[in-house]
């Protein structure tokens, strides 16, 4: 009964795609939906000790042809000399997020999976990720969306129904493992959406500059296979890779933090460079706060409306220079589906430039708070 | 051409612009180690992007790196290269060459205290220019020294918003 | 076999010793000695004009920034007016040199460029640095010729324009 009453409920709202409200026109909710934040995007933890070997490597997802036809063969560099993407062989999937309606805003809708593979490698205190990251994107139809959340809440019950609150590494493979019940059929469940025929997107975030610039490209896939450069919104036609730079002293001093600049609205160049900021005046401090606001906003922006690395600097630079330099305040995320404490960002605190909107720095689980803000628009989406 | 001619020719190209001192250059082999030069670097093959950072690593026999830099807008550029502060055998040199315009040359060593060399140039759109990276010891080698550096490096070429009026144009 | 008169042997070492005696005092200017200009340092923004001659091949100013931001330098080099037809008549090619003076935040920093020559008439360097207010650098402006022969070995008159920005 509980089955048919989740099914039914995808199934019509795959009927009626439309953008969430504005976050500022909703109303909190007292009520809790029947799929969860922790259902819809996935956070696996970083194990310790043998764990380490249970997690999933890309074999199934994502093919070697596909990659080299990404990014070149192992080892190219990529556009300007950045780093070359990580080796295949050394990814291992964090983190699923799955979005029932991607361009909403654009009165479109695409269902699809996105995996998060990151590169990792062993230290005493369990597994690292270096700070890089690889995005594979999965399209799927309606039925085959309607499936997987289904799956996904049924693995969730079948341990017990319990409120897994705010996004966080997911609390039952935190206290199962990854060889409990719940991450080996996360595990199969993956392996049965993220197939190679479904892939249709691939990005790439690389570090460089001693650990203080971040790059961020991509490719789609044609339906016949042809490989063609993600266009990123609002910069320059032919940009390959775009870049954001924090300066050597990773105090927000890199001139300029954005290569190249966005010629789009909403801008964040100026509170990308703290000495920039510092010489602004209050109403541009005020503009550019707004602006920021709105790049995390996911009923405002989209890939298609804002950059990769305007959206993944957003938090870093609301963190470490509007609030703590400059005062401002960010407003609480709400719902009108879900109760505030599911808003809660959990894993967003971090001293260090993070520009990990929902995977690993070292050991840090990272969250941003547009991912909390899209998660909670999924979840209200879905619950239509 | 007359030889007065020539030999300012020959001189502009030589120059070797330590910014500190400079000694011949250095291009033998040693042994069975590799060793380019100021005028033999070893071609990266890399187009730098504005804004985008390489990394890299200078290594013994291997110490003059050699990068291309084709603007796409004329304007005001800071190439940069930085090393890490206090390495031993690795301190940031820029040596930025306009093969067009009778090798124009623009160097720098970097500053000790944070290892960043940084060299300002109003670049051209459409001219190409060769972006030489090494360490300010590279260019003090007496002949017959093997090059020891041996250390990473980023470098990268930012655009600049600079305004100023004219000067001697 | 030809023998050396002793007399002429003395006179042509006494000669040596002469030329040397004469040419000491230029060669002790070299880029790495170079002669300060003490009377026309730059102060911020400012203009100057000098002369790299054969007693004084590597003169140098001393800069002091008046602002945080970047500064230009431009020298400009012309040949001499009663020696217009120094280097075929071509302007001799500058070579600018510039040398941080430390402080806590920079230490042992420099620049140099070989400019070119604009026409026949000049030739022009050109560097900018990035500055706060208060740090000095110290301004070789010299030719590339002498560069090359590491010694004075040709004349001109220069022009140093600076010019600070804020950004």
């Amino acid at each position: 009964m509980r089955r048919m009453g989740l099914g039914l409920c995808l199934a019509l709202a795959l009927t009626a795609c439309a953008a969430d409200e504005p976050e500022a026109q909703q109303a909190a909710a007292t009520e809790r939906p029947a799929v969860q934040m922790n259902d819809v995007s996935i956070l696996w933890p970083l194990p310790t000790g043998e764990e380490g070997d249970l997690l999933l490597g890309p074999d199934g997802m994502l093919t070697a042809e596909a990659y080299e036809a990404a990014f070149g063969a192992p080892g190219s560099h990529q556009a300007g000399g950045t780093p070359a993407a990580p080796a295949l062989e050394a990814l291992r999937l964090v983190a699923m997020r799955i979005d029932p309606c991607a361009g909403a805003i654009h009165d479109r809708c695409q269902a699809e999976v996105r995996l998060v593979f990151q590169p990792v490698r062993e230290s005493d205190a369990g597994l690292q990720a270096d700070d890089s990251a690889v995005h594979a994107f999965y399209a799927l139809d309606a039925d085959a969306l309607a499936a997987t959340v289904e799956r996904m809440v049924e693995l969730r019950r079948a341990g017990g129904d319990e409120h897994l609150g705010p996004l966080a590494p997911h609390p039952r493979m935190v206290a199962e493992g990854l060889s409990g019940n719940f991450a080996t059929g996360l595990a199969e469940l993956v392996r049965e959406v993220a197939t190679p025929d479904r892939l249709h997107k691939v990005t790439l975030m690389t570090n460089s500059a001693f650990g203080k610039a971040w790059n961020f490209s991509g490719v789609d896939f044609g339906v016949d296979g042809e490989v063609t450069r993600v266009t990123m919104a609002h910069l320059p036609a032919g940009t390959e890779v775009a870049s954001f730079f924090v300066g050597f002293q990773g105090d927000f001093g890199g001139e300029p933090p954005f290569s190249p600049a966005t010629v789009g609205p909403d801008d964040l160049q100026l509170l990308g460079n703290e000495h920039v900021a510092g010489r602004a005046t209050d109403d541009e401090r005020e503009e550019a706060f707004a602006a920021l606001l709105r790049i995390e906003d996911p009923s405002q922006h989209d890939p298609e409306t804002t950059d990769c690395a305007s959206c993944h600097a957003a938090q870093p630079i609301r963190q470490l220079v509007a609030e703590a330099q400059f005062g401002f305040v960010t407003p609480s995320l709400t719902s009108s589906v879900l109760p505030a404490d599911d808003l809660a960002q959990l894993h967003g605190e971090d001293a260090t430039v993070n520009l990990h909107m929902f995977s690993y720095k070292g050991r840090t689980a990272s969250i941003h708070r547009r991912t909390v803000a899209e998660t909670a628009a999924v979840i209200g989406w879905l619950s239509r | 051409m007359n030889r007065r001619r020539i030999m300012q020719g020959v001189a502009a190209s030589l120059l070797l612009l330590s910014a500190g001192c400079a000694d011949d250059d250095f291009e033998s082999q040693v042994g069975e180690l590799r060793q380019d030069s100021l005028n033999n670097p070893t071609d990266t093959g890399i187009d730098l992007e504005p804004g985008l950072w390489h990394d890299n690593v200078l290594v013994p026999g291997e110490g003059w790196h050699l990068y291309h830099f084709t603007p796409e807008q004329s304007g005001w550029v800071a190439f940069q290269m930085q090393a890490p502060p206090g390495h031993e055998n690795l301190w940031s040199y820029l040596r930025i060459v306009d093969p067009e315009h009778n090798n124009e040359v623009w160097a720098g060593v970097g500053n000790k205290r944070t290892n960043l060399c940084e060299v300002i140039v109003n670049v051209d759109a459409g001219h190409t220019y060769d972006v030489i990276v090494t360490s300010q010891e590279n260019s003090l080698l007496a002949a017959g020294a093997t090059q020891e550096t041996d250390g990473p490096y980023t470098v990268a070429v930012s655009p600049l918003t600079l305004d100023f009026e004219a000067g001697t144009e | 076999m030809h023998r050396t008169n002793p007399l002429r042997r003395r006179a042509a070492l006494g000669c040596l010793i002469a030329m040397a005696s004469f040419t000491l005092p230029a060669w002790a200017d070299t880029i790495d000695r170079p002669t300060l200009v003490a009377d026309k340092p730059l102060d911020g923004s400012t203009e100057v004009t000098g002369s790299v001659t054969l007693e004084r091949g590597f003169p140098y100013h001393r800069y002091t920034a008046q602002t945080d931001g970047f500064v230009r330098f431009q020298m400009e080099t012309s040949n001499l007016e009663n020696r217009p037809n120094d280097n075929e008549g071509v302007a001799w090619r500058p070579y600018l040199r510039i040398i941080s003076v430390s402080n806590e935040h920079r230490h042992a920093e420099a620049w140099s460029s070989n400019g070119h020559q604009l026409d026949t008439s000049t030739g022009k360097a050109e560097l900018v640095l990035r500055v706060r207010k208060g740090e000095q650098f110290d301004v070789i402006t010299t030719l590339a010729q002498n560069f090359v022969r590491k010694r004075p070995d040709a004349r001109a008159n220069y022009r140093l324009v600076v010019q600070e920005v804020s950004p």
